[in-house]
């Protein structure tokens, strides 16, 4: 059973990143700052008696449930939204966007000549992330940023080990060609990395 | 660079990027992690097994509410046919009874003229 000083070390540990991950799938920090607070008080109330080492797993399940709750609650209101205010449009799926498009027309107006900078690469990844198809991004997630197995991610996103290497691995080619066109080559990324 | 290199790199500027949020953003984490620690303080340190099992099958019922309400108007089905037909064969039973006691009224048995023809017509 994890005291309360190892919940609150944990959640130190994982509250920015936990963030940061749904202000990606939620493009709304305050939504974002809901979802996180939700999860942190449902992983307080549900599992008090869950050993400290099992947390990361339950917080990350956690996370993405709420999360689709809250996607789920979207939708209907969106729905009653777009039927009320018009007819005519028609909002595909999250999945069938495609990044590359949203990205190129969102990123017309940089210049990306000067896009090495650290921060400003940053935005670009983030931009990216964001506009990646949300199974990608949550495997992606998972696996590198929560450094997650292949079995743990798949039991978090309640899918196959195969999915989850399809998913990560989609992920990643889909931002390198994202960051390619924005001018920051592998050599660049891999220095940028490597330097902190 | 492979596949995990490049994911790698990407991990490690997101990890920079988690440095430079906005102090109210912080602030609200924090007193987000706050009120879960004190959440979990609050939880009694000890829970009867009785208590926990009870929780626990509340727990599982609510995570599985939509299987659990399809369970339960099954068995309330269920529970009511079989009622219906119990009921239907016991009323069944009871009116053959009636019907074979109501052959002769109690008052044919309480006349004593009734004897004594019921002892006439059986020499006879």
């Amino acid at each position: 059973m994890a005291t309360a000083q190892e919940l609150s070390d944990f959640l130190t540990q994982v509250e920015r990143r936990a963030f940061k991950q749904t202000v990606y799938a939620v493009r709304d920090d305050h939504a974002a700052l809901d979802i996180v607070q939700d999860a942190m008080l449902k992983l307080a109330e549900k599992y008090p008696d869950r050993p400290v080492s099992e947390y990361p797993m339950l917080f990350q399940r956690i996370l993405q449930n709420t999360m689709r709750d809250f996607w789920r609650r979207q939708k209907t209101r969106n729905l009653w939204t777009t039927l009320f205010s018009s007819f005519g449009s028609n909002d595909d799926d999250d999945d069938d966007r495609d990044p590359l498009e949203i990205l190129s027309s969102e990123d017309t107006q940089d210049t990306p000549d000067t896009q090495v900078e650290r921060s400003q690469t940053i935005a670009i990844i983030e931009n990216a992330l964001q506009a990646l198809p949300a199974r990608q991004r949550e495997a992606f997630v998972l696996r590198y940023w929560e450094d997650m197995d292949v079995a743990e991610t798949a039991a978090a996103m309640g899918c196959s080990q195969g999915s989850v290497k399809t998913h990560c691995s989609r992920a990643v080619r889909a931002l390198a060609v994202i960051l390619e066109k924005n001018g920051i080559s592998k050599e660049v990324l891999g220095k940028s990395g490597v330097e902190r | 660079m492979n596949e995990k290199e490049t994911a790698k790199a990407i991990v490690s500027l997101l990890d920079e990027s988690t440095s430079r949020l906005d102090q109210n953003i912080t602030a609200r984490l924090a007193k987000a992690r706050e009120q879960a620690v004190s959440r979990l303080a609050q939880k009694p340190s000890f829970v009867s097994g009785k208590a926990n099992l009870v929780a626990s099958f509340m727990d599982y019922m609510y995570h599985h509410r939509a299987v659990s309400s399809a369970a339960l108007a099954f068995s309330a089905l269920l529970v009511a046919f079989v009622t219906t037909q119990q009921f239907n064969h016991e009323a069944e039973g009871q009116g053959d009874a009636f019907l074979l006691a109501s052959e002769l009224p109690p008052e044919a048995f309480l006349d004593t003229e009734f004897q004594t023809w019921l002892e006439e017509s059986s020499q006879r």
